[in-house]
């Protein structure tokens, strides 16, 4: 059930509605969005239902648990077996053949061929996003940042609401289940925000996104050997765009909805390309995720308070994992591996004098951004590659491509510099139009909203592709 | 700090322009439940209603219009684009 499909809005009506029926009883309001949550994910594949309500279970036990033990060594190994349970569960969905072809390849360079079968089962929509909410809250509860719930419904809608199940933005249990104790009778709502989200988003994944993958970035990577010059560095931008356009259209219509039930969700985005390191990249970057590694990986593997060279070290392991997150395969773990080594050369960098005395002069910010832009992008050629062999045709074309043979139509040109929009308008000036939207009166907000729909639904291709960051 | 409106306020706005998307891409809906209709109760029971929005968006002209702008708008961004 896509965002910006029929499916979704006649969903999402009627859940509203009955959602607002229940605004009396809180418990009776919790339980239906419980149950939408559930057919929300049953409409990907209902055969998964059971494990995400299997992982709410192991949540309220292993929480209560911990909560009980006051010996510090008996809450860690509870808290390391939680953990250990939900990694293996997610370890065998969705990493077992990448283990299994590794040992397989090894062996074979060893001269010890090993005929093993790969497991070659379904991988549960959205296992990484709730599996990394799960273990969020189990360590949250361990070092008592928040008090074990004892609600199954609270647990269970914390990890199954249906504006983040699928793709994120990955919520913290202290962020999410505070909001669910208290009344829904008089929420307000940032209504301008929500819809400047929800509509931009709308906007952002079925015209931007949609167009320049379909036209532009997909036809480039099924050969970039046969591209010219300028479809292939339309490419490579595009693909920057489109990524952006795609991911952040989802988190932001996920954020709107959710506001729209009164729930408040974290940002996920903020203008990544502005960014002036890749450390800064990944501060703006699905925010949700790099905090989430910060904070449960890096940090507990001693963070930068262990000295330079265990610092690099790990760095390196967080973006490692942090590839490995996104799939199991070769380009993006190399993906991740070579965000980790830029990320160890600008720590490097960024403690010596030089980076200090220019930091704040303006050719120096300039050429800061350049680098990182075009690093950025230049990884995205791994993300985007179904292989290493076709990441190697791309680069290659970057360079060697025939000048001339095709360019770019207008109608691209625009939509690339729409994107770039979204990167350049201050954030304030879309805030100034969500609050002015707020002073009119009713009729014209409705009338408004309902000129943005019929836009979009005139713009949008018939067929929308599928959000990006579903398969992760 | 930014204005807040209520939920129901909120539902004054979205609703009706839902419901004028709805009249103005009836076949949307009417194609989505006849897809699920062999799935679920709820879109066969439904069903006479999108087809009485169909008949009435077509009867006011609404529909072909919209899905003629569609038409040609996406012909045109299809023959443009490339």
């Amino acid at each position: 059930m896509l965002f910006p499909s029929t499916e979704f809005a006649v969903f999402f009506g009627c859940v509203w509605s009955v959602s607002w029926l229940l605004r009396e009883a809180n418990t009776a309001r919790k339980s239906f969005l419980v149950l939408a949550s559930l057919l929300f994910y049953a409409a990907w594949d209902a055969r998964f239902v059971v494990m995400l309500l299997a992982v709410a279970v192991l949540m309220l036990v292993c929480g209560q648990w911990i909560d009980r033990n006051t010996a510090r060594r008996r809450r860690a190994s509870i808290t390391s077996a939680g953990i250990i349970v939900l990694l293996a569960v997610l370890g065998y969905f969705k990493y077992a053949d990448l283990l299994i072809a590794s040992a397989m390849q090894f062996a074979d360079l060893l001269g010890v061929p090993l005929d093993l079968d790969l497991v070659e089962v379904a991988v549960p929509v959205a296992i990484s996003f709730f599996t990394f909410h799960a273990i969020s809250y189990l360590v949250d509860v361990h070092k008592n940042t928040i008090k074990a719930s004892n609600s199954l419904l609270d647990l269970t809608l914390y990890i199954s609401f249906f504006p983040h199940l699928v793709a994120g933005p990955i919520v913290r249990a202290r962020e999410f289940l505070p909001q669910l104790a208290a009344s829904p009778r008089q929420m307000p709502i940032p209504l301008g925000a929500s819809l400047a989200l929800i509509i931009g988003g709308l906007f952002k994944k079925v015209v931007i996104a949609n167009y320049l993958a379909t036209a532009l970035v997909d036809p480039v990577y099924i050969d970039p050997s046969r591209a010219s010059m300028q479809e292939v560095w339309g490419a490579f931008y595009g693909y920057a765009l489109v990524i952006y356009c795609d991911f952040s259209a989802y988190t932001d219509i996920a954020i709107g909805i959710a506001s729209l039930f009164g729930y408040r969700f974290p940002q996920n985005f903020d203008q990544p390309y502005r960014a002036l390191s890749v450390q800064d990249f990944w501060n703006r970057w699905h925010i949700t995720l790099s905090h989430w590694l910060r904070d449960y990986l890096y940090i507990p593997l001693g963070g930068n308070r262990l000295g330079r060279w265990l610092t690099v070290r790990n760095l390196m392991v967080t973006m490692l994992l942090g590839g490995l997150w996104h799939g199991a395969s070769g380009t993006f773990i190399l993906w991740g591996g070579l965000h980790g080594l830029v990320l160890m050369v600008h720590y490097g960098w960024a403690r010596t004098q030089t980076a200090r005395d220019w930091r704040d002069h303006p050719h120096y910010q300039a050429a800061c951004w350049c680098m990182t832009f075009h690093t950025v992008c230049l990884l995205w050629i791994l993300f985007r590659s179904p292989d290493l062999e076709t990441a190697g045709q791309f680069l290659t074309a970057l360079v060697h491509a025939p000048v001339g043979a095709g360019g770019l139509s207008t109608t691209l040109l625009i939509l690339l510099a729409l994107g770039a929009l979204t990167q350049i308008v201050p954030k304030q000036v879309w805030a100034e139009l969500a609050q002015a939207f707020e002073q009119k009166p009713v009729a014209l907000q409705s009338a408004l909203v309902a000129v943005a729909l019929l836009g979009l639904l005139l713009l949008a291709p018939t067929n929308a592709a599928p959000f990006i960051y579903f398969r992760f | 700090m930014s204005q807040q409106s209520s939920i129901r306020r909120a539902m004054l706005v979205i609703y009706p322009a839902l419901l004028v998307a709805w009249l103005a891409f009836p076949g949307l809906v009417r194609d989505w439940a006849s897809e699920r209709a062999t799935q679920g109760l709820l879109p066969q029971a439904l069903m006479p209603v999108f087809e009485t929005v169909v008949v009435l968006s077509e009867q006011i002209g609404v529909s072909p219009v919209m899905q003629q702008w569609h038409d040609s708008l996406n012909a045109r961004l299809d023959e443009r684009i490339r």
